[in-house]
């Protein structure tokens, strides 16, 4: 066996002093976390790596190899995000017209539950609003029973157009005053526009 | 006081969380690719550098492409743990060997790069001895030594027509030599005595010192094909990332152009509404009665109408 020469003595020192110096070593800066971040780094790394490794395999047996299949890819993603865009404009759309406007505040409340609102309203003494409520109630009878064709923005002067009756006309000119006009509403107009809109929805059926 | 003790150990999470990134960014942590010269972990190789340089040697790290690299014949060139070795590169070594040069080459998993430069390279196991000693007659390479330590990550299980000048109890050892037109070719199966985490222990320093030649010739360790790059900084930077950031760029624009507001023509402004009709209403009795006679306000208008 040979023996260690005072060369190979005099390197070991050498390198023992070179390792000894602070690059070789690890600064005391405390790593509380340090193993658990290395493998969540890890577990990363190798979900990364899936990708590209899948396309490497597909890409050896599809003609023009990975980048056609990068090309693919992208051509994927771009109709998936044009799809995907798409929808969420159309859904965004929807649920603004769905909810901005305020002529749907009303349409939200069924006939039943304007009316209720509508005598509780007479009977708080809010003439004015039993006036609007009842008034509402009726257009929403009309439209349900298809008496009338007519938007939520529709004035009050088209619709009479289109029902040609007096007794509307009477009755929007009453709620014209008091919602438009200023005029304020009186216990009279409440039951005016009671037992009009009751006889209006009888005659047209509603 | 019970409500405060989901605050105390958030804040008490928090606390570790933030010593733990801060530890992680500013923290120091030797580091480097597998048996490269740059690297200062256990595995690295820059402890044998700095040996080198001490002893006289001059030492290169080459970051360029081994095909553009010119390698001084005199010296020595170590290829320990290469990522990769094209073919190209292999046949640039063969012929630096071939001009007398001297080239260590090998790593773990030896098979995967070595036929680069050798159409039959011999076979090697992963496993090998922690106690190494030099052969009878195992020339320049194991010159002045007695042990080398190794980690026995690797040897050779045949040495036809190479030279093993350092042996274990069993098995051809980490190490085999052979002459190549002028130069020397030095198979390594097991890079771990030259390794920061060894070189200070047995004869390894030696041992690392022997195989780079004489003292100051050139030794070169090829760093490009550790993944590092002649350009540095930006120039670094390669250009599948530039276009990513291009691409990241062009994302961040269409996203500020979708949801910033738009600047186009100008909307035309809505109707006017009109006025509540009670004001109208006040506004027109308020002229009727400017007028005076309702008569005179007839007769005005009859003569406009008759004008008109």
């Amino acid at each position: 066996m040979a023996s260690s020469t005072s060369a190979a003595a005099v390197a070991r020192r050498q390198a023992e002093s070179i390792l000894a110096e602070r690059r070789y070593h690890a600064a005391p800066v405390p790593h509380p976390l340090h193993g658990l971040l290395q493998t969540i780094g890890q577990g990363l790394e190798e979900i990364l790596n899936v990708l590209p490794d899948g396309v490497g395999r597909v890409g050896s047996i599809v003609p023009g190899g990975s980048v056609v299949v990068w090309g693919l890819l992208a051509l994927l993603l771009l109709a998936l995000g044009w799809a995907l865009g798409t929808r969420g404009a159309r859904r965004a759309l929807l649920t603004s017209a769905g909810s901005g406007a305020p002529a749907d505040v009303a349409t939200t409340m069924s006939p039943a539950e304007l009316l209720r609102a509508a005598t509780a309203a007479e009977r708080e003494g809010r003439a004015g609003d039993a006036v609007r409520l009842h008034f509402r109630r009726g257009l929403m009878l009309l439209l349900e029973s298809d008496r009338l064709q007519v938007g939520p923005t529709m004035l009050s002067a088209e619709v009479s157009r289109s029902l040609r009756s007096d007794q509307f006309d009477a009755l929007a000119r009453a709620f014209d005053e008091i919602a438009y006009g200023g005029r304020a509403a009186t216990a009279e107009d409440v039951d005016a526009a009671r037992r009009g809109w009751v006889g209006l929805l009888r005659s047209a059926g509603a | 006081m019970r409500r405060g003790w989901p605050l105390i150990l958030a804040g008490a999470l928090a606390s570790l969380l933030a010593v733990a990134l801060l530890g992680e960014a500013f923290g120091r942590e030797p580091t480097g690719p597998v048996s490269s010269s740059y690297a200062t972990n256990a595995d690295g190789l820059a402890a044998w550098a700095q040996l080198l340089r001490r002893n006289g040697h001059t030492v290169v790290q080459l970051r360029m492409s081994l095909q553009r690299a010119r390698l001084d014949p005199r010296g020595t060139v170590i290829v320990l743990d290469p990522s990769s070795l094209l073919h190209s590169e292999g046949e640039r070594l063969l012929a630096f060997v071939k001009q007398g040069g001297r080239l260590l080459i090998g790593g773990h998993e030896p098979q995967s790069t070595l036929p680069a430069l050798l159409p039959s390279p011999p076979k090697w196991a992963p496993s090998g001895e922690a106690q190494l000693l030099p052969a009878e007659r195992g020339g320049a390479s194991v010159a002045g030594i007695g042990e080398v330590a190794s980690a026995g990550e690797g040897e050779w299980t045949e040495s036809h027509g190479y030279t093993a000048p350092l042996r274990g109890a069993h098995g051809d050892g980490p190490l085999l030599e052979k002459t190549i037109g002028s130069g020397t070719l030095a198979l390594v199966a097991d890079a771990s005595p030259l390794q920061n985490r060894l070189l200070a222990s047995e004869d390894n320093a030696q041992f690392a010192l022997d195989l780079s030649g004489q003292s100051r010739q050139p030794v070169v360790f090829v760093e490009s094909v550790h993944g590092y790059g002649a350009s540095r900084g930006f120039a670094a930077i390669s250009t599948r990332w530039w276009v990513a950031f291009a691409g990241l760029l062009l994302a961040g624009l269409l996203w500020s152009v979708a949801r910033g507001r738009r600047l186009g023509v100008a909307e035309a402004a809505g109707e006017q509404a009109q006025p509540p009709r009670a004001d109208y209403v006040h506004t027109m009795s308020l002229l009727l009665r400017r007028t005076g006679d309702a008569r005179e306000l007839s007769s005005a208008l009859e003569r406009l109408r008759n004008e008109g």
